[in-house]
């Protein structure tokens, strides 16, 4: 019984503790900061590094180049086979390898 | 402060106007934050914070709506912005850290001793204000608005932009659960009580 008027007076008093409290005062700098800031702000190029430092926006860019590179890589393989049967074409024509040609010639005349 | 003609200095972004501003609630402000985030540093930059909002926010004040509110009502807003994000780098640890850099969770915060607080009552205060960080968000905001701040149950409903007795209920449940609290230590450490 005692012990809990004692917790009960203690917890009491931890509750006062707050009167009386005498107000915070912010930095006598505190306008000079402000002012500082809002001149940074206005800068263009001080909004672009801000974005830039910050990592969630540098992953997020890195992340869109890395998609672009995939993208380009993987859209190659269709000119890679064009040009390849180009090249064919080519060396056929240089070489006169015409497979009708060659079927003719072996040709056995009645 | 509601002189309708500073109103509409302040809104045509008069630098006289501005500085008046801030030489009038810087402290209120600085308080206010102290005592929601318990932390010098956050509050320095917190009441910075609000002052930057308000230059840029100044167009859309509503004359007739009191200077003082708005900014109490930004400075809480920023305070819980903050407490959130010490909150979410708690819960997912290594994952918030790569995302948004290096910070602090508010566990890391030593023990808080505002600096108004008489001599004789430092010890308590300290007990007392972490315990405070224990409370529901809305709980925690109300109690410090009305013990540190001294506001009353009528500003609080402003800010808060709640009735009166949604207030009062928020102030009893924050009191009750404090004493729970405060009980709970002093059990587990008798030799301080």
């Amino acid at each position: 019984m005692n012990h809990n008027n004692n917790l009960e007076k203690r917890v009491e008093k931890t509750m006062e503790s707050l009167d009386g409290l005498v107000p915070a005062t912010a930095s006598p700098y505190l306008y000079t900061k402000i002012r500082g800031r809002l001149s940074e702000d206005d800068s263009a190029w001080s909004i672009i590094a801000g974005k830039l430092s910050n990592p969630a926006t540098a992953i997020v860019l890195a992340m869109v180049i890395l998609l672009l590179n995939a993208w380009l890589l993987l859209s190659k393989p269709e000119t890679g086979h064009e040009s390849v049967q180009d090249q064919l074409s080519d060396l056929a024509y240089d070489y006169n390898f015409e497979p009708s040609a060659i079927a003719e010639q072996n040709n056995v005349q009645p | 402060m509601r002189d309708p003609d500073f109103i509409a200095r302040l809104q045509q972004k008069s630098e006289t106007a501005f500085n008046h501003l801030v030489a009038d609630w810087k402290d209120r402000i600085y308080n206010t934050a102290l005592g929601i985030v318990q932390n010098e540093t956050d509050a320095d930059d917190i009441t910075q914070e609000v002052f930057l909002a308000a230059w840029r926010m100044l167009d859309r004040f509503q004359g007739n709506a009191a200077p003082g509110s708005w900014l109490y009502r930004i400075t809480v807003n920023k305070s819980v912005d903050l407490l959130r994000k010490m909150k979410r780098r708690k819960d997912f640890g290594w994952l918030y850290s790569v995302w948004d850099g290096p910070g602090r969770i508010e566990n890391d915060l030593p023990d808080f001793i505002h600096p108004g607080v008489q001599l004789e009552k430092k010890q308590d205060a300290a007990i007392l204000f972490s315990a405070i960080r224990n409370l529901p968000e809305q709980q925690r905001i109300a109690f410090s608005l009305q013990k540190v701040e001294g506001l009353s149950v009528q500003e609080i409903a402003d800010i808060l932009q709640k009735k009166t007795g949604a207030v009062e209920s928020l102030l009893e449940r924050a009191k009750n659960n404090l004493k729970i609290s405060l009980a709970n230590y002093y059990q587990n450490n008798r030799h301080e009580s």
